[in-house]
């Protein structure tokens, strides 16, 4: 009898698994209605192509145009443990995204990518000076009561300085209150990324009071600023609640009742979250993840075009470092040559992605059209490796990468062997995905590269104090690729500044290739299709208006 | 000679138990003749044809990255015997040591031992995988290791109390006072009467193994790719659920064959070994 | 009885005392940077080099134990630079959850191992025999995480039955509780039961071959009261040993449930601690879930003191 009963046993695991597959099969159609009814195809073009600002506030006619807006909690996933949103400065992209709930900044992108004020009025830029000048909005106050001020605004910038972001603030020579809502800062020199860097990246405005009064450490778990929504709970690792600030500084903003944050540590767990409607949006899923989504019929906001490119993926040389292959520049043109950035582009950014060879993307003012770069050539790969004295699998390399770009790696660590250098894998661990470095010398000799697209950005990569992955390339200074870098941000006349940025793009690919970008991606984020004006994935990585956001 | 006669007549005696014997044979050919009965080069990507289901080309379809599914499953057939067999060897080699030694001398040895052991015990496995993890690396031999110390207590614990019901019979303390040496008795007069019971837990724990570096793959920390390994395949595949189910299921099913087939032999080695449950089945 | 427990206890002591140094030691050896895993890896070394000193990582290795040590046995457990809370707070929250996953999995085992157990010995050859054996088979066969992504799927996508995550607890809100609990608990236990299954069965077939049952039976007895009354009975002591180490696994195990379900427990904890490299949480984790296994043990082997007698002389 027992025979039996174990033949059985395989017999039913057999039918268990035919069953699996068959609910593998169904689920496909069962989806559309787990999404909310008709979404699907329609809605998500729509959401994708149009600027949800403009269409749809128009379409509404009731007699208050506002009253279908009001209501409804907005829940999204995100997929790191935020811990230092109170203070976003330098956290990564989804703790900003997050922050952004409670945090205005001074100034905001809009369509064309420009800089406009936002809590400044209007910010005022005199390149002669040189100096800006930011008229600030009234009547403004933070969560904790403290008035948005000038003094405020420069009492944030004092603490910014106090905790290590000096290298954001080295052009500025002083700022100060000249006015109640005005402050005047005076730059050492003009540099075109100085908008940037003092209305956004140190533009967000916390409330210094909760800071004096609390000190850093509660900072980063307690969202303070002047947002639309006031910061409920803070629990790190499960979530993060805000309500509606009853006294917002816009009349009749914002329309939700509070902003819920779960977070999920597993990509998967988000995916179900979002199938069973536990949530509207996930920020920034994998792509394996958002290709499904979408396949299932959720919808996916952002929108094509170059203000909204989240960065390039690629690869940097350890150019500088002795003793390895990559400080060859005929090997680390071979790898270039080796690499089919349309096929990593196709396989993996689901139509998001757009190829370049530098790190500018086409249709950017950073691109250079002139930049020969290294088309897929795998011929030309060999010669250049028996050019530089190595037969083939005699060339050895380590690459080094964050796991969530592991699939994009496998591949380009094929592409590299059939051309016939042997890739070793670096053992770095990535346990609960996340990659840590093991102190100031973090690769071997090939890492994985994941940078903004905007000159402005690269100033961590070509300043005088480059990041530790740029630090061991060549000698920057040498090559000139400093003085190029530092004439992009310091030139008088717009005609000057494109000069030595497509000067730049020819030097550091043609010229040393010191790095190999593959592609660059869109920002994307994928959702229900109830969201409207959220601006999510519209303009840039992290921006998005929670207070014209709606449910509906 | 008669003595085995029985053994196998006993071993067999369920049909079931020769089933799961094919069924790792199987795979152990896999293992070993991968080359020749996979259709592709496991690691060789085509980017141009991802995730596509079954066709005449590729019999189980391709992967994420275009690799041929059945190949890399034929190819996975051999870590997975690596790793649950080796990772299983240096446990129980380990383990018995261990237990042997604080079985067999007993007093403050024993004691030392085998709160060291239980120390192990206690600290939650995974944690203590993913530790060594860290450590070691996610090379195949490697993880290897890694899943070998974490298993090591429950050999050692095994290996004690069966020394502890041996120690004391006649035919040791003979051994003991014929002038033999420490070592000679342990290993010519107590191992020997450990080893049946050992040998079934060896079994038993094969499959517990392959489960134990899927689960290590899930979490990030299995082995490094591209490697193919059914625990990796099995946490690329689950994505493809509903676009393509044959690649998320197809690497389970290999998993849970192999491991079912290990756990119903290791049954059938242990009623066959220990003459007390011949007679209740 | 006194001796036995103290002795029990002093062993439970010193078992906890080489935790804490496999644990300081293991932790320590992983190789990487507490400071650029939390700060990033753009920061100035000088700035690396202040942080570092003001965690005390600069201190000798000995000294850092015994630091931790100390603190830890006055209630100063430190504090998590990746939680940004005390990881005393930290346990009080997460470690609930875990234990009660853990011993509600616990539970589901041997109950339904020892029934399911009983049952196939009892109805031994008949179909409940086999459809139990071989659940009980596949379903240790299988990987858990795809055993709960597949679970989730039938029953929260498709049949929307079941929440997909979370966790509630029951004294909160019971239904939601157990609705969470439902699927999360099924995968930990699936391991236990089966092994319960099959460890009851054989213990039971083993004993219902023995003498006095067939003199019981002989004498006229009820089958329902032979089963209860003396082969349960007997069946049950080689069950007890294997409690703790049911506790252990489903305790230790729960990362991954934990992942998938997305419940905030301590498996979570304890996989972004050591990808952070949060030493200090890491630590106290560790002893904390190992101290919850030790007591468990410590239990059953009391009640296995109690119920054989002969233990407590050896």
């Amino acid at each position: 009898m027992m025979k039996l009963s174990k033949v059985l046993a395989l017999v039913l695991a057999a039918v268990m698994l035919l069953a699996l597959c068959a609910c593998g099969g169904k689920t496909e159609t069962a989806q559309p209605a787990a999404s909310g009814g008709e979404s699907s195809a329609p809605a998500k073009s729509d959401a994708a192509t149009t600027a949800p600002g403009k269409t749809e506030t128009g379409t509404s006619v009731p007699v208050d145009p506002d009253a279908v807006k009001r209501g409804g909690i907005l829940k999204l996933a995100i997929l790191v443990t935020p811990n230092q949103s109170g203070f976003p400065i330098s956290t990564g992209t989804d703790q900003n995204v997050l922050a952004t709930t409670a945090i205005e900044s001074l100034g905001r992108y809009d369509d064309e990518g420009q800089i406009y004020g936002f809590l400044a009025k209007e910010i005022i830029t005199d390149p002669a000076a040189p100096s800006i000048v930011l008229k600030l909005q009234e009547g403004v106050k933070y969560h904790d009561g403290y008035d948005f001020n000038a003094k405020s605004v420069c009492e944030t910038y004092d603490i910014l300085l106090e905790n290590g972001r000096e290298a954001n603030f080295a052009n500025v020579e002083s700022y100060e209150a000249t006015g109640e809502y005005e402050v005047t800062i005076k730059l050492k020199e003009w540099r075109t990324d100085a908008v940037e860097t003092l209305c956004i990246t140190c533009g967000k405005m916390f409330s210094p009071k909760a800071y004096r009064d609390h000190g850093l450490e509660w900072m980063y778990t307690n969202i303070v600023g002047t947002g639309p929504f006031v910061q409920e709970e803070f629990t790190i690792g499960e979530k993060v609640t805000f309500k509606r600030n009853e006294n917002y500084w816009i009349e009749g903003q914002p329309y939700l009742d509070g902003v819920e944050w779960i977070v999920c540590a597993d990509q998967t767990a988000a995916v179900n979250m979002l199938k069973t409607g536990d949530i509207n949006l996930i920020v920034y899923p994998n792509m394996q993840n958002y290709k499904s989504l979408l396949d299932a019929g959720f919808t996916r906001y952002g929108v094509d075009g170059c203000a909204n490119i989240s960065g390039d993926l690629g690869m940097f040389f350890a150019s500088g470092k002795e003793g390895q292959a990559v400080s060859d520049l005929k090997v680390r043109q071979a790898i270039c040559y080796a690499i089919d950035h349309q096929a990593l582009c196709n396989a993996f950014t689901e139509g998001l992605g757009v190829v370049t060879n530098q790190l500018g993307v086409p249709g950017t003012k950073e691109f250079n059209p002139d930049v020969k770069g290294y088309p897929y050539d795998k011929d030309k790969a060999k010669a250049l490796l028996a050019e530089a004295g190595y037969g083939d699998g005699e060339c050895e390399v380590t690459l080094t990468f964050t796991p969530a770009f592991e699939n994009v790696f496998v591949a380009v660590q094929n592409m590299l062997e059939e051309v016939g250098i042997k890739v070793v894998i670096d053992e770095t661990d990535n346990i609960g995905d996340k990659l840590v470095v093991g102190g100031a010398d973090p690769y071997v000799s090939i890492c994985w590269w994941s940078a903004p697209t905007s000159v402005s950005a690269w100033f961590r990569y070509f300043s005088e104090h480059p990041t530790t992955m740029v630090g061991d390339a060549l000698d920057l200074k040498e090559a000139g690729i400093i003085d190029c870098y530092n004439k992009c941000m310091t030139a008088a006349t717009e005609a000057d500044q494109k000069a030595a940025v497509m000067e730049l793009a020819r030097l550091c690919v043609d010229e040393y290739c010191l790095y190999c970008p593959f592609y660059a991606t869109l920002s994307y984020y994928i959702g229900d299709d109830t969201i409207h004006d959220s601006d999510f994935g519209m303009r840039g990585n992290t921006q998005w208006t929670p207070e014209t956001t709606w449910l509906g | 000679m008669s003595n085995r006669k029985r053994f196998f007549r006993a071993l067999f005696n369920r049909k079931i138990v020769a089933v799961a014997l094919v069924v790792i044979l199987f795979f152990l050919i896999c293992a070993v003749a991968s080359p020749l009965l996979a259709t592709h080069d496991p690691n060789l990507n085509d980017l141009y044809s991802v995730t596509q289901g079954p066709s005449s080309e590729h019999v189980l379809g391709t992967d994420q990255l275009g690799r041929d599914v059945y190949s890399r499953i034929v190819y996975g057939a051999r870590v997975a015997f690596l790793v649950g067999i080796l990772a299983v060897l240096i446990s129980a080699v380990l383990g018995s040591a261990i237990g042997l030694v604080a079985g067999y001398f007993g007093g403050w040895i024993d004691n030392v031992l085998m709160r060291i052991v239980e120390a192990m015990m206690a600290i939650p496995p995974v944690v203590l995988a993913l530790a060594l993890v860290a450590i070691f690396g996610r090379s195949v031999p490697m993880l290897i290791l890694v899943l070998g110390i974490s298993n090591v207590p429950s050999f050692a614990r095994m290996m004690r109390g069966q020394v502890l019901t041996v120690r004391d019979l006649d035919y040791v303390s003979a051994s003991r006072i014929r002038g033999n040496s420490d070592f000679t008795t342990m290993v010519k007069h107590i191992l020997p009467n450990c080893l049946s019971p050992m040998i079934i837990v060896m079994t038993q724990s094969i499959g517990g193994t392959i489960l134990a570096e899927a689960g290590l793959s899930f979490l990030g920390a299995g082995v490094l790719p591209p490697t193919a390994s059914w625990g990796a395949m099995v946490n690329d595949g689950y994505t493809y659920l509903e676009k393509c189910p044959v690649f998320a299921l197809a690497p389970g099913t290999a998993v849970i064959l192999l491991v079912l087939a290990f756990n119903i032999f290791g049954d059938g080695l242990r009623d066959a070994l220990d003459p007390r449950l011949r007679g209740s089945r | 009885m006194g001796r036995f427990l103290l002795k029990r206890l002093f062993q439970t002591l010193l078992i906890l005392v080489i935790i804490s140094l496999m644990a300081f030691a293991l932790i320590h050896i992983i190789p990487g940077d507490p400071v650029y895993a939390m700060l990033g890896s753009d920061i100035t070394p000088e700035y690396h080099d202040q942080v570092y000193e003001s965690m005390g990582l600069n201190l000798p290795l000995v000294e850092q134990y015994f630091r931790w040590i100390g603190n830890f046995l006055q209630g100063k457990m430190g504090y998590s630079y990746h939680f940004k809370m005390d990881v005393l707070q930290l346990v009080q929250r997460r470690l609930p959850v875990t234990v009660i996953l853990g011993i509600t999995s616990a539970v589901l085992s041997v109950v339904l191992g020892l029934l399911f157990g009983i049952i196939t010995a009892v109805r031994r050859g008949k179909p409940i025999d086999s459809i139990l054996t071989v659940l009980a088979n596949i379903g240790i066969a299988t990987p858990v995480f795809w055993l709960a992504v597949t679970l989730v799927l039938i029953f929260s996508i498709k049949l929307r039955w079941l929440p997909s995550w979370g966790f509630t607890m029951p004294w909160v809100d019971f239904g939601k509780s157990m609705k969470q609990m439902l699927m999360p608990t099924i995968c930990m236990s699936v391991g236990g039961i089966a092994s319960y299954t099959r460890q009851t069965r054989s213990s039971m077939l083993e004993v219902i071959g023995q003498d006095y049952i067939r003199t019981a039976r002989s004498k006229g007895l009820k089958e329902s009261r032979i089963v209860m009354g003396h082969a349960v009975k007997n069946a049950l002591i080689p069950i007890l040993t294997l409690i703790g180490m049911t506790l252990r696994n489903c305790i230790g195990g729960s990362a991954i449930i934990e992942r998938v379900f997305n419940i905030a427990g301590m498996g979570s904890v304890m996989v972004e601690a050591l990808g952070n490299r949060d030493y200090i949480t890491l630590q106290s984790g560790i002893i904390f879930l190992s101290l919850i296994t030790c007591v468990c043990n410590l239990l059953v082997d009391i009640a296995y003191a109690y119920a054989d007698p002969r233990i407590r002389l050896e």
